[in-house]
This record gives C-alpha cells, sequence and structure tokens, in this order.
C-alpha cells in the first residue's frame, strides 16, 4: 500500500528542508507535488478503508495509537523530526530543542477529534492544508489528530456521512474541534445554502453547541470573504457573527498557510490551551507583524525605489511593490517570513504580485485592487538627523589637517631621537651623583631619618 | 675603551629600574597641556554637532564606506597600539620575562586609555543614538551581528579587567598620601589580591579574543578587500600585529617619557623588550609573506597601484623597524632604538589600518577621506588620552625608574612642600624598614 511510502516521502521533504538538496528548484518543487501527492493517496486510501469513520468515546494518546497500529519507534521518530521542522511556528514545539523531548510531548498527546465543516467556499484552504508535506496530509488527520469528518476527504456520502456527523458529535461531545471553512450565507433565513435540509446557518449552530473550540479557517469563514463582497446577495458573514458561547478562533488568509492551524491544533493537543489572540481573534503567534516589516523588498521601500507598473524596469530589478497597490503595510500575516508549501520564495510579493491584504477584515474585498494603503511611520521623525549617503570626497583642509598631524608626530619623533644620546648621558651622569650623595648621607648615620629610634 | 661614550654606556649598564616613581617637579598644566585641552575641547563641541547634524554632514563616510577613520583608526589602529596589556603582560607572566614587570604599569595604562577612547568615540559613532539606551537590556542585543562579540568583548574588558588592574596604583598613591587611609587601603588590596588571578586571566583571554576578531569582521568583506590582505589568517595577523605593536607603543613610550623628563634608562630591560619585538616583528613578517606567496597573492604586490604602494610601504617600515631594533640590542643604542620602535609601529598601524581602507576597494569610483570634523574630533580623543596619561604619570606611580628616583622624590618634597608633613612621602625612609615596620601608622 503507498501509505508505506509516505515515510519516505516525508524523508525526502526532510532532506529538503535541511538543504541537503539538489540545487535544482523544479526538481525540488516536484519531489514536494510528489510527496503531497503520495501523501493525498495515502490518506484517501485510509479513509476509503474506514479510518474516517471509526471513531471512539476516549481517544488513545499518539504513542498507544502508534504502537496498536504496529508503527515502529523509528518512524514515529521520523514524524516528530517532521514535526520540528514544519512547527517553527507552533508554540508547544518551538521551546523544544531535542528529537526526545518532541517525542516524549507528542507521545503524550491524546489526538483531539477535529470536525470540519464546509459552506461558503473554494475549498482553497483544504487544498492548502493537502499540500502540506512535512507533516504530510495523512500523519497529520489521522495520527497527529482524529479527523472524523470532513466532506472533502472522506468516502462516504449521503446518510452515511449524515450518520458519521451525528456519531462524532456525540461520542466526543464537549470535547471536539470544530474547523469551519466558508462563510455563512444569513440573509432570507439562510436559504442560500442547504446541507441535509437544513440551512447552513442551522448546521454551524448545532455542530458548534457540543465543540471545545471554533476554528474559522480562511477569510471566508473569519469574517465573509468573497461571498460577503458587494452587493453580499446571500448576506454572508463569518463565523464570530453567527456562533456565540464558544472561543472562536480566526486564521483569515487566502488561504492561510496551513501551518498556522498545524501550530494551532498541536498546541491544543499537547498543552490542552490555545494561544492568545489578538483582537481580531488571530493567533498572534501569526498574525502579530505586519508583512512590511520582514519584507525582503522592504530595503527598496525605504530607498524609495518602487515598480510603478507590471513589468517596468523596476518590477523587473525586484524593487518594492507598494505603488502597485500592495497592502503589506497594513496586513497583519507571517507570509513573509513562512513561505507556502516550503518553497522559499512561494508566496505573492516573493512571485512579484502585491499583497492583497487577505488577512485583514477591511482591506481585501474592501479596497480597491491598486489602491494604496496609508503608512504609519513611513519615514523616521524629521526631528532625527538625516543619514546621507553623499559620494566620498577630499576635503582640503581634511588632507592639510592630516598631513599637519603626520608630520607634526613625525618631526617630534625625529627631534626625541636626536636627543636621546645626550638624554642618556645625562641621566646617567644625574644617577651617578644621586649614588655619591646617597654614599655620603650612609656615612653620616646620625643623618639618617628613622622613626623607630626617635619615637 | 676609554672614550667617554664606552663609559657612558658601562655605567648605563649598572642602571636598574627598581621601583614606579610618579614624575615630580614638573607642572601637571602647562603649554602643552592647555593646547591638547582645547582639542578635546573642540572635539567635544563637534560632537555635540555631530550628534544634532548626523553623521552625513560632519564625516565623510558614505554609502560604500560605512566606516570612518573613528572605526578604522581610533578603534582597530589604536586599541592594537593599546594591547600592551595584553602582550607585555603574557610576556612577564605566562613566559617569564621578569624584567618586562617593570613596563607592566606604563602597558595597563596605556591600553587603558587606549581603549577608553576609542570606545568613546565608537559610541559617538553610532549612526541612530536615539537607540542607544536598548544597550543596557542585553536580551535585546543582536547577536547575530558580526560585531557583538567585538563590542562586548571589547567594554568588558575595558571596564572591567584593565580598570581593575590600573587600581593598585591609586591604592599606592592614597596609602602614601595620608596615613589615615591606610586600613581602608590594605582592606581593598587584601579584597584585590583575591581576585586579581582571576582578572588577569581574563585580561589575557578577551584581548586575544577580541583584537583577531576584529581582523576576523574583514573577512566578511571578501572580494573588496585586496588579496594582498585579506586571507583566513586576518585574525591571527592582526592578532600578531597588535602583539609588535603594542610592544613598541610601551617600550617607546617609556623611552619617551625617560627622555623628555630625564630618566635614566634601563638598557637591560629596553634590550629584553627589543629582543622579544624583534621575534614577533620577523616572525609576523615570515608569517605574512608565506600566506601571500602560498595564496599566490604575490604577483599584485609588484603591480604599479596603490594597493602594492601601500603594501611595500608596511613591509618596509615594519622590517626596517625590526633591522633598527636588532642593531640597537646589539650597540645599546637608545636612539636606534626608539626610531626602531616609531618605524615598527608605525608599519603596524599602516597594515591595521589597510583592510578597512587603503586596501579596501568596493567599486573603483569609491573614495573615502576623512572629513576636517571627524579628523579633528579623532584628533580630540587622542589627545583626552594623552591628558589621561600626563596626569596619571604625575600623579601616580607608573614610570619605572632607580630606587634613588623615589629617594630623590622625598628629598624634593620635604624641600618644597614642608606644609604635608603628615603625608606619608615623608616616612619613607629606608624601603625595608617602612614595608617590614609600622604600616598601622605611627604617624
Amino acid at each position: 500500500m503507498r501509505g508505506c511510502d509516505s515515510y519516505q516521502a516525508g524523508h525526502h521533504q526532510l532532506a529538503f528542508q535541511s538543504g541537503q538538496s539538489t540545487g535544482n528548484p523544479k526538481v525540488e518543487a516536484a519531489v514536494n507535488v510528489t510527496a503531497s501527492d503520495a501523501a493525498l493517496v495515502c490518506a484517501l486510501n485510509r479513509v476509503a478503508t474506514g479510518g474516517l469513520s471509526m471513531t471512539t468515546s476516549e481517544k488513545e494518546t499518539i504513542e498507544v495509537h502508534f504502537h496498536k497500529a504496529g508503527v515502529s519507534r523509528r518512524n514515529f521518530l521520523q514524524l516528530c523530526s517532521t514535526l520540528m521542522v514544519a512547527a517553527p511556528v507552533g508554540l508547544t514545539l518551538t521551546s523544544k530543542t531535542s528529537l526526545a523531548q518532541v517525542a516524549r510531548a507528542i507521545g503524550k498527546t491524546r489526538r483531539p477529534s477535529v470536525i470540519w465543516l464546509h459552506f461558503q467556499d473554494c475549498t482553497g484552504c483544504t487544498e492548502t492544508l493537502l499540500r502540506t508535506s512535512a507533516p504530510d496530509v495523512a500523519h497529520l488527520i489521522l495520527d497527529v489528530i482524529s479527523l472524523d469528518y470532513h466532506e472533502t476527504l472522506m468516502a462516504a456520502s449521503g446518510a452515511q456521512a449524515e450518520a458519521a456527523l451525528r456519531s462524532a458529535i456525540e461520542e466526543n461531545a464537549g470535547k471536539y474541534v470544530l474547523v469551519i471553512e466558508g462563510s455563512i450565507p444569513a440573509k432570507d433565513d439562510g436559504v442560500y445554502m442547504q446541507l441535509a435540509s437544513k440551512p447552513a446557518i442551522e448546521v454551524a449552530k448545532d455542530v458548534s453547541a457540543k465543540a471545545a473550540a471554533v476554528i474559522a479557517i480562511g477569510s471566508c469563514a473569519s469574517w465573509g470573504g468573497v461571498p460577503s463582497a458587494d452587493p453580499n446577495p446571500t448576506g454572508a458573514m463569518g463565523v464570530d457573527t453567527v456562533i456565540s458561547g464558544k472561543p472562536i478562533i480566526n486564521l483569515p488568509g487566502c488561504p492561510p498557510n496551513p501551518y498556522n492551524l498545524l501550530a494551532l491544533v498541536l498546541e491544543y493537543a499537547t498543552m490542552g490551551r490555545l494561544p492568545e489572540l489578538d483582537e481580531f481573534h488571530r493567533p498572534k503567534f501569526a498574525y502579530e507583524r505586519v508583512i512590511h516589516e520582514n519584507c525582503p523588498r522592504r530595503a527598496h521601500f525605504d530607498a524609495g525605489r518602487f515598480a510603478t507598473a507590471f513589468g517596468d524596469e523596476g518590477h523587473r530589478q525586484g524593487w518594492c511593490l507598494y505603488k502597485l497597490g500592495c497592502k503589506g503595510p497594513v496586513t497583519h500575516a507571517a507570509c513573509s517570513t513562512r513561505h507556502f508549501n516550503e518553497i522559499p520564495g512561494v508566496w505573492p510579493i516573493g512571485t512579484g504580485v502585491p499583497c492583497m491584504g487577505c488577512t485583514e477584515k477591511n482591506v481585501l474585498w474592501r479596497m480597491g485592487t491598486f489602491e494604496t494603503v496609508p503608512i504609519h511611520l513611513a519615514t523616521p521623525p524629521d526631528t532625527y538627523p538625516p543619514i546621507y549617503s553623499t559620494a566620498g570626497k577630499l576635503q582640503v583642509g581634511a588632507a592639510a589637517l592630516v598631513g599637519a598631524v603626520a608630520g607634526a608626530v613625525g618631526g617630534a619623533a625625529w627631534v626625541a631621537s636626536q636627543r636621546f644620546r645626550s638624554s642618556a648621558e645625562a641621566g646617567v651622569a644625574r644617577v651617578q651623583a644621586d649614588i655619591v650623595h646617597a654614599e655620603k648621607l650612609k656615612s653620616k648615620p646620625a643623618a639618617k631619618p628613622n622613626d623607630k629610634n626617635e619615637a | 675603551m676609554s672614550s667617554p661614550s664606552q663609559a657612558i654606556k658601562q655605567d648605563q649598564s649598572k642602571i636598574r629600574w627598581e621601583r614606579y616613581v610618579p614624575v615630580y617637579g614638573f607642572p601637571v598644566v602647562n603649554s602643552f597641556f592647555l593646547g591638547l585641552a582645547a582639542l578635546v575641547l573642540v572635539a567635544l563641541i563637534l560632537t555635540a554637532v555631530r550628534e544634532l547634524a548626523g553623521l552625513g554632514p560632519v564625516s565623510g563616510m558614505n554609502d560604500t564606506y560605512g566606516w570612518g577613520i573613528w572605526k578604522t583608526f581610533n578603534v582597530m589602529v589604536l586599541t592594537a597600539l593599546g594591547s600592551g596589556a595584553f602582550a607585555v603582560g603574557i610576556a612577564a607572566w605566562v613566559f617569564r620575562r621578569k624584567r618586562m614587570h617593570s613596563l607592566m604599569r606604563m602597558a595597563l595604562l596605556t591600553s587603558f586609555l587606549a581603549y577608553a577612547c576609542g570606545l568613546l568615540l565608537l559610541g559617538i559613532d553610532a549612526g541612530r543614538p536615539w537607540n542607544f539606551y536598548w544597550m543596557v537590556f542585553p536580551w535585546k542585543w543582536n547577536m547575530h551581528s558580526p560585531l557583538a562579540e567585538v563590542a562586548i568583548c571589547m567594554s568588558i574588558y575595558a571596564m572591567i579587567p584593565l580598570a581593575v588592574e590600573n587600581i593598585p596604583p591609586v591604592l599606592e598613591r592614597l596609602w602614601y598620601f595620608d596615613s589615615r587611609l591606610r586600613p581602608v587601603v590594605s582592606i581593598m588590596e587584601r579584597r584585590l589580591h583575591y581576585f586579581f588571578p582571576w582578572i588577569i586571566a581574563a585580561a589575557y583571554l578577551l584581548p586575544g579574543m577580541h583584537q583577531s576578531s576584529l581582523g576576523a569582521l574583514m573577512l566578511l568583506a571578501g572580494e573588496r578587500v585586496h588579496p594582498l590582505w585579506q586571507t583566513p589568517w586576518l585574525p591571527v595577523l592582526y592578532l600578531g600585529a597588535a602583539c609588535f605593536m603594542s610592544f613598541g607603543c610601551v617600550a617607546g613610550t617609556t623611552m619617551l617619557c625617560c627622555l623628555i623628563w630625564k630618566r635614566a634608562m634601563d638598557m637591560d630591560v629596553l634590550d629584553e623588550a627589543a629582543r622579544i619585538t624583534n621575534w614577533l616583528i620577523f616572525g609576523w613578517l615570515g608569517l605574512r609573506l608565506f600566506d601571500i606567496i602560498f595564496r599566490g597573492a604575490l604577483g599584485t604586490a609588484f603591480r604599479f597601484d596603490r594597493f602594492a604602494g601601500v603594501f611595500w610601504l608596511e613591509t618596509i617600515l615594519i622590517s626596517a623597524g625590526g633591522w633598527l631594533l636588532i642593531w640597537s640590542v646589539r650597540k645599546r643604542d637608545p636612539q636606534k632604538m626608539f626610531v626602531g620602535y616609531v618605524l615598527s609601529s608605525f608599519g603596524g598601524m599602516i597594515y591595521r589600518f589597510s583592510p578597512t581602507t587603503l586596501a579596501f576597494r568596493p567599486n573603483p569610483e569609491a573614495l573615502y577621506f576623512p572629513a576636517t570634523i571627524e579628523v579633528l574630533v579623532s584628533l580630540g580623543f587622542i589627545s583626552l588620552g594623552v591628558l589621561g596619561f600626563l596626569i596619571a604619570v604625575k600623579r601616580l606611580a607608573i614610570l619605572p625608574a632607580p630606587l634613588q628616583e623615589w629617594y630623590d622624590m622625598a628629598s624634593y618634597f620635604r624641600f618644597r612642600r614642608p606644609y604635608i608633613r603628615w603625608t606619608g612621602y615623608f616616612k619613607f625612609g629606608y624601603f625595608g624598614e617602612e614595608e617590614s615596620g609600622t604600616a598601622a601608622g605611627s604617624d
């Protein structure tokens, strides 16, 4: 079965990550695609054989799960090493310095049950998740978490699928994590989207009622996204306006980087807690800084070198895309430091396209594509002294000064050297006179000052 | 055999430096001192201008030459001259050249002043002074910067080992200045004694690290440094240059002081220093020559351009200095010895300066020449060091001298300053009695 190949694929990926690559990006990309395809095939095979429908009331730890499945310790450690590579975003694993520590933390973890619902979406978020390769999706959904319901990945359909959803909810009531992909239409009592003869809005409320936490993945689920663009015919809205009373974490992005979800789920699974969130319920570990701060083209921005049209000289030179409508200066996301699919440079600005601002509620679909955003602290305040970059020039005064100093030092050294012989003679004569004087003093003991005798 | 100069040489060989004695009988403030103070004042005013106007208008630095003479001369070159505490100290303590102990206080003082003035100027050179306050938060330091090692190591070295090693002359002055201070001084001396081995160990470790790191910094410049200078051995060569330059600085300055203040010179000590410097110079020149030959860069030394010119200038200066030193050791001639120290140190200064500026060629059009303000500030901070030196040698026992000089000083003060009768300078008597006798004060 292809399932066994996924370890090998993961190994390829690890070699790629640690720099032992062939040096040819196309080849590496092909390896990546192969790896994720193998993972996908593996996942689908295991789904088809009933992997997804097997749910138990109390999830065993990952260690026990692997033991039962007959996975060797070596393969388990290989998975842990891929997690170490993949989870620089991860909060739990970031502090772990050795493979053994990661293995210990992961081994004790009870796999969280995850239910994944689709509403008004393009399935792009699921697609990007399927393209992760360290760890590959098979490991992720079957071994690290227990993905109990996912409409795109499961083999079941119709009444069988509904039964799977119901059993997953009942067996893990109050413990499962609900992941929602896509916005929820609320206009006209939610008639614009029906799931098993029920409006989407009701499905969302029903399933979330017994969930431990709700993760809204993608910009649509976070605050409406493209379905909510004007004139918003279906009244699409984000999860947090529909569901209340549950912890909601938004992972906006179109699509978001799958490692953000992985880190979030790993944190929840290993530590049983959710990471720190900002005012828009975005986890701070991925959404605290704006793209502009770590943009590889930032130096061009600071130097005032801008591409002004697609394909112009500046665009070819890789200059800043701000004037083409890049929303990087206001967009909070980690894209500039963590590229997609583990391929360096694979992210919008890296490929020469301006940032759309997909992780910001008020930017994507609310601002014009080529509209420029206001810059906070574009330049240092005027009270700071400027740092000029004038070309070097030779000042006559400075040259004269350097010459004068060098001449003075050299002249002094010359004069000093000329006087050394006479000085040595004088020094000797002086010391000789002193010695004679001291001998005279010694020859008269009464003149010798001695405190003890006086006392 | 009985010519006057022969007789002098024979008498001279009897002179021994046995004690550190302050320079007495000369006022601290004289016209030279005031001239230096004026230079320092000008430099401080220009420093204020620099902080308000920014680096661009006051310096000749530009995008291709980001390091001006404040870094490349006052730090890279002058701290090499100020490595005496490292080089002379290792010769004295590790290799047991016991005669070198009489030069130790000069070495410690010149090192401290060179490092302190260099670090002050480095602070002024910081491009964005409004970010300076981050320095007090070590967890905010940029440990990925190649300059981090140099900056941390250098400031720790100047602030702890060098400063502490310069405390004994101060304690000694307090001891002799007022007998009421003696109990406190003896307690402090005991405390100091306890820590001293560790301080000395740190004082040999830290400069060894950062003097070589200064060379390692230029490895980052890669091809931009001319192949005559760019070598993987640059850290070793930088450290070696610092060693012979600092010997030249310590021994040469001591000789100059003896000349100016009419002190007798112990030619045995100076000969030994010159012999050590010789070994260092010719070992260094040999290493450099082998390195250049094995890298196949020797051909570039015979082109007609400024790089070859600088290379031959420094090589000729250093080897001429070394040759004069050999000659002076044989002939016991202080004149040749002094010129030898001056030439070799000057050649070493050019060598330390070259990779950053003279042999640095980011592109054919690039040019850096220090602006007038830059030169004046640099000069002012050197003057500050010289001022500190003048005050220190006249107030503290830094310069070595024959024992007789100490007695002369005592009689001088007995005659010229009768009103300070309680001063310990009068109690010196004969040394053995003083030190074994009533230290707790019969005064």
